[in-house]
């Protein structure tokens, strides 16, 4: 087992926090590199429209894209049919949460096209995303307004909306839906505990009506009892109101739980597409991803 | 100095002997300060929404007044100047967005320190050259009042300038709590990257925010310059001013704002009164140097305690 703990030393045994020991820590490079090494060869697109149900409803084709010159995603593509959940893992820096930002529109595309239901959306703006494709970004840890009221912050959510009345009657069936925010709409949000503040976030999405909720780490910074409560949530807006969901999770475990379909990436490029629960099985992702 | 350190005694023995002089220094200041609330919100508004100390602040205030100086000198009643003189530093606000200060928003607070700075120097000169170096006034011809048997003067077009300040803050109070735009830039404010996704066009949010306040500052100038003189090089203490305001009173507390903005009115009256008037801009920039020594023990303290 020599040479895979990122210490490497031949003879000096490591040894972990408690009688833990070590070697089953790997460095980040480590992963990318051995990530690299189990690729499937190159994924072809029609495997991808495959696990889609060979009718995708948003399509990513090719994808050249990153933050002013630097490109992170090199040739990416992706398929997910109408109400199905995908969850993009892969070691840190690997561009999970790039693939969100390009669909939303906050990074800058070089080549490739985004299509929701048909339609190209990739040059629009990420208001334009919102308002009319039905895109909406659940961005991850603490993206609420602080000093807004619980209500106010929903009303935030339909700021795209024409008439403010419309976006006060999307925060009311929100309210309906979920009590526990109803009971606290008066206070400020800062108030409010990780939990809920997570769900003020998501239902604060749902405001716009979005066909597709791109989720960015919905597990991070939460009390176990909410991770739960949070994949429970998005479990029944998938399941119940056919929205898509594709999801960066740093939890692979949960997130392959969770999807239908799960992509792994390493440094910009597709190395694994399969259905969540064959990811979870597969010997290489286990080692890898999921801690043994 | 015997003779002046006498004169100094002389000055505070007749604030106690004559109610009539502190009272009339303490309405002065109030009015005076009324003005420098409505430059400190402005302020306040751009450093919290776009993290920007503007230093162009004070220059932003003397092209306001010179706009009302040059509507008198045509003829135009002063007051008229100030919805004009909010126009053109709105218009120019925009301009300054568009080309410099868009490239400094998210970079640090030095950055934009030194860019503003520039502007500022900029605005100076161009001041000189166009306007000239003189003090100037915009004479609105009002007349004062007298109060208690002729002991109070007051004049008219500073009453006016306070209750023209008090209503162009509640405005913009009122502005950010129910506008579409208000509640853009408040968001902006709380949490930009928030904002973002809920699909507000923050670039859009900056310069409506930057120009907002460059047109507070002009209305704020137009009144300033038909009660008190200006001229290109006066602006930096009003800049200093509502810095000071806003340490003391905190960013998005209007409140705070406007108590700090009338006290610092009134103590530098009564400081322009005791040491000369000479002296009364001194006495602003020793009182900041007082002000920030006292945050950085007041905060000093705070953090003993957290620890």
């Amino acid at each position: 087992m020599g040479g895979r703990g990122s210490g490497g030393g031949d003879g000096g045994r490591v040894r972990g926090h408690g009688s833990g020991g070590v070697d089953a820590v790997m460095s980040v490079d480590d992963v990318s590199r051995e990530a690299s090494r189990i690729a499937d060869g190159r994924l072809p697109v029609t495997a991808l429209d495959a696990l889609a149900g060979d009718a995708p409803f948003l399509s990513i084709d090719h994808l050249r894209a990153g933050y002013g010159r630097m490109e992170v995603l090199h040739d990416f593509s992706l398929r997910a049919g109408k109400g199905q959940s995908l969850c993009l893992i892969g070691p840190n820096g690997a561009g999970k949460s790039t693939v969100l930002h390009s669909i939303f529109g906050f990074t800058d595309i070089f080549e490739g096209t985004i299509s929701v239901g048909g339609r190209d959306v990739t040059g629009l703006s990420s208001s334009n995303k919102l308002a009319s494709a039905g895109i909406a970004y659940i961005l991850q840890d603490n993206s609420v307004f602080p000093d807004m009221t619980v209500e106010e912050n929903l009303w935030m959510g339909g700021y795209l909306k024409a008439k403010p009345d419309a976006a006060r009657a999307a925060a009311e069936n929100v309210f309906e839906k979920y009590p526990r925010l109803a009971e606290r709409r008066r206070q400020p949000a800062r108030v409010l505990s990780g939990g809920e503040r997570r769900l003020l976030e998501i239902s604060r999405a749902l405001v716009m009506d979005p066909e597709v909720l791109l989720v960015d780490e919905p597990s991070i910074g939460l009390e176990p009892r909410y991770i739960d409560m949070v994949f429970e949530i998005l479990g029944d807006l998938q399941r119940k109101d056919g929205k898509t969901i594709i999801m960066v999770e740093q939890n692979a475990k949960k997130g392959l739980e969770f999807a239908d379909l799960g992509y792994v990436l390493v440094s910009g490029d597709l190395v694994k597409a399969a259905s969540g629960d064959d990811l979870l099985d597969d010997r290489d992702v286990g080692r890898l991803f999921l801690g043994g | 100095m015997p003779r002046r350190g006498w004169r100094r005694m002389n000055n505070i023995e007749l604030l106690f002997s004559s109610p009539a002089i502190a009272g009339g220094l303490l309405i002065d200041g109030i009015l005076f300060g009324s003005i420098f609330a409505l430059i400190a919100y402005g302020l306040a508004l751009v450093w919290g929404v776009m993290n920007i100390i503007n230093v162009t602040q004070g220059e932003f205030v003397i092209l306001g007044g010179f706009a009302a100086v040059v509507m008198a000198d045509n003829g135009f009643h002063p007051l008229l100047a100030v919805p004009v003189a909010a126009l053109v530093l709105y218009v120019l606000g925009r301009l300054l967005y568009r080309t410099i200060i868009h490239r400094i928003v998210d970079r640090d607070l030095f950055t934009s320190l030194l860019a503003t700075f520039g502007i500022s120097i900029v605005l100076q000169q161009l001041m000189n050259i166009v306007f000239g170096g003189d003090p100037r006034n915009a004479d609105a011809g009002l007349g004062v009042w007298f109060a208690f048997d002729y002991s109070i003067v007051l004049s008219k077009v500073k009453l006016l300038a306070f209750v023209l300040a008090i209503v162009v803050g509640a405005a913009l109070v009122v502005f950010l709590k129910m506008s579409r735009l208000g509640q853009a830039i408040r968001a902006t404010a709380q949490n930009a990257r928030a904002a973002r996704v809920v699909g507000i066009d923050t670039n859009r949010v900056y310069e409506a925010t930057f120009a907002l306040n460059a047109a507070i500052c002009g209305a704020a100038g137009a009144l300033a310059a038909t009660a008190y003189t200006i001229h290109p090089y006066i602006g930096l203490p009003y800049t200093v001013r509502s810095f000071m305001i806003v340490i003391i009173a905190g960013l998005g507390n209007i409140g705070g704002v406007l108590a700090a903005g009338l006290g610092l009115g009134a103590a530098e009256y009564y400081a322009g009164f005791i040491l000369g008037a000479e002296f009364q801009i001194a006495f602003v920039f020793g009182l900041l140097v007082v002000v920030l020594l006292a945050r950085s023990w007041w905060l000093g303290r705070k953090r003993r305690y957290l620890k």
